[in-house]
């Protein structure tokens, strides 16, 4: 069950990263668009690089959690997806609380942060349901069984 | 991880001969054993004597549970049947899932576990690894970064402006022009703020209170006009831009936005359309949209863009070719080298000190406006002396005059600073002196009381924060070499000037436009 929410969030989380992030006019532009644009936030050189990596890391992060997820390294897996859910989710979550640009010809956009957050919820819940539900097995198993 | 043996237990009849061994029920086939254990359920056997260390594959010995849901290491184990973890992938065996022998002969049925995991693994592995690309080249600055033609360049200027991407238009702005417009935004943003006309939570990238849209843009790209191998004027003739203000959105302090209130409408917008069309008809040429090449990608270009409108206003053209840039070794070099050219009235070397990435459309218009500007000879004044002072800017170096000395006409004048004291040496009258903080006195003096307390008090403070901070040049490094650049040179006096401005001053001229 854990293991499954898990799954779902950690989708969510990464298809978030690919919805709008960033309005400017009437265009806009998704997460990895507006790493893009670094360079105009100041974000250059080490800085812009290091942010960069991190974001755009999530995605194999994310796949490499559902693989063991699916291989059954579930302790791991669910490691990893706390990991993962506590990076997009800090991310997504102040982009979220930044994100009322009401009138502003260039703002954030609520929709990529808000589903983002949201798939790291999940995650996170996944995550700890497997941990403490192989905890209580493992409590169980061993107090229990001759 | 592999499932060998035709996916976890392809049951057959055991005929393989045991010596010393006991009968064997159900399971697997089985390879010859000597003076082993009785064998349930199968796994294939190594062959083996005396039921001892086995190599690989699975060991016979004591039943064992494996925790579940944790994966197994290797190891090997010694004459006891074991269980494993049911339903976990194990690793660094060459196994079979852990069979359940059947007792009766009965063959197990066939599992595709193995199968269908690899499949999901091979299926994650794929997506995550095209999802990461796709995302790799999103985040690429580079896709930001120019276009391939001239045409692409402008019509994606157009487009994004129509759209009100403003953040589109930074971004692919010629990149000397983009760093200019970002760096003072923020610098005068920041003072702005500080003196209460913006309000304190204004974000000058988020431009409230403005709107643009775009219809039907078009460029004769037939009527493009190449002047030379990195400037294009590309022809907009079609389209109309619309542009809607709203004061209201604008992030003004309440008490400015008093102060305006009875001058402008504060509750309506305003909407001004440009038709390009009709413009184009009125004035019986396209509209020029410059795009300069940076590199091998093109951009389009505000400066040369209001260098053409300048052109085709005064019915000139664009010289075939510009000067080339020299800069100098150092800043200082740079500053000194642009003095000595002034007064020499060398405007190519002025021209050429400038930075090629922001100045570039001046080297480019170069010949023309020696042309336009007649013949210049000497000043007749000599630099004798200049040492200056250097502190870094944003974008570059300021350099400040710390002693210079001139000969003009025989006459030597001489001028050090000292902190924020300037001493002036001038023959017939020897040496003066004044500090920042003698402005206001002095002021008071000359004016006689005719000019207002308050303004001799903001006079005065700004005077003295130019004195303290010095005049002088910003210096930009291009390419290894120093130019002074005089679009940072007017930002930087001005952002000097700002700062000694007080929110109290603001007040003042408040009232003064309530009067």
């Amino acid at each position: 069950m854990g293991a499954a929410i898990a799954a779902v969030g950690l989708i969510t989380s990464i298809a978030g990263t690919f919805l709008p992030w960033l309005k400017s006019g009437m265009t806009t532009r998704d997460s990895y668009e507006v790493l893009s644009l670094r360079d105009l936030a100041g974000l250059d050189g080490v800085a812009g690089s290091v942010v960069t990596s991190v974001w755009v890391g999530l995605t194999p992060l994310a796949m490499i959690a559902a693989v063991l997820y699916v291989v059954r390294f579930r302790r791991i897996a669910a490691c990893i997806g706390l990991l993962f859910g506590t990076i997009s989710g800090t991310v997504a979550l102040l982009a979220t609380v930044q994100g009322d640009s009401k009138g502003a010809l260039v703002g954030i956009s609520i929709a990529g942060p808000a589903v983002t957050l949201a798939g790291a919820v999940l995650t996170i819940v996944g995550a700890i349901t497997v941990l403490t539900s192989n905890r209580r097995s493992a409590v169980i198993t061993s107090g229990g069984n001759p | 991880m592999s499932y060998p043996g035709g996916g976890g237990g392809q049951w057959q009849p055991q005929n393989n001969p045991q010596q010393g061994g006991y009968p064997q029920q159900g399971g697997y086939p089985q390879q010859p054993q000597q003076g082993g254990y009785p064998q349930q359920g199968g796994h294939p056997q190594q062959p083996q004597q005396g039921g001892y260390p086995q190599q690989g594959g699975y060991q016979q010995g004591p039943p064992q549970t494996g925790p579940q849901g944790f994966p197994q290491q290797p190891h090997p184990q010694q004459g006891y049947p074991q269980t494993g973890p049911q339903g976990f992938p194990q690793q660094g065996f060459d196994q079979q899932p852990y069979g359940y022998a059947p007792m009766g002969g009965e063959p197990p049925k066939k599992k595709r576990t193995g199968l269908v995991i690899t499949a999901v693994v091979v299926v994650l592995l794929l997506v995550g690894g095209a999802v990461t690309f796709f995302a790799l080249k999103k985040s690429d600055p580079s896709a930001n970064a120019g276009q391939d033609t001239p045409a692409v360049a402008a019509k994606n200027l157009i487009e994004q402006l129509g759209s009100g991407d403003v953040v589109g238009i930074a971004a692919s702005l010629a990149p000397a022009e983009a760093a200019l417009s970002k760096d003072y935004m923020d610098s005068m943003t920041k003072e702005m703020k500080r003196l209460q006309i913006l309000k304190p939570e204004a974000d000058p990238n988020k431009l409230s209170g403005i709107e643009f849209k775009s219809e039907n843009i078009k460029f004769d790209e037939a009527k493009a006009e190449k002047i030379n191998d990195h400037l294009t004027i590309n022809k907009l003739v079609e389209g109309k831009i619309t542009v809607t203000s709203d004061i209201s959105k604008v992030p003004l302090t309440d008490k400015l936005m008093d102060a305006i209130g009875d001058k402008v409408s504060l509750t309506k917008s305003e909407t001004k359309t440009w038709d390009i069309t009709a413009e184009v008809q009125k004035r019986g040429t396209p509209i020029g949209i410059a795009t300069i090449k940076v590199g091998d990608k093109w951009y389009p270009s505000a400066f040369y863009t209001i260098a053409n409108v300048g052109l085709e206003e005064e019915k000139l053209k664009w010289p075939q070719q510009g000067f080339a840039p020299q800069g100098a070794g150092s800043a200082q070099d740079a500053a000194k080298q642009l003095v000595t050219a002034a007064m020499d009235g060398d405007l190519k070397q002025v021209i050429s000190l400038l930075p090629p990435d922001e100045a570039g459309v001046l080297q480019d218009l170069g010949p023309l406006l020696l042309e336009q500007a007649g013949k210049m000879g000497p000043t007749g004044a000599k630099l004798n002396e200049l040492e200056t002072d250097v502190k870094d800017v944003t974008g570059g170096k300021q350099v400040t005059i710390k002693k210079l000395s001139v000969t003009v006409e025989g006459e030597t004048v001489s001028i050090a600073r000292d902190g924020d004291c300037y001493s002036a040496t001038v023959p017939g009258q020897g040496a003066q002196k004044l500090c920042a903080d003698e402005i206001t006195q002095l002021m008071n003096q000359q004016g006689g009381g005719k000019i207002p307390a308050a303004a001799v008090e903001i006079i005065g403070r700004v005077a003295a924060s130019v004195m303290k901070t010095g005049v002088g040049v910003v210096a930009t490094k291009v390419d290894g070499k120093w130019y002074v650049s005089p679009v940072r040179s007017y930002y930087e006096l001005a952002l000097t000037v700002f700062r000694g401005f007080e929110p109290k001053d603001v007040d003042a001229l408040i009232e003064l436009l309530k009067k």
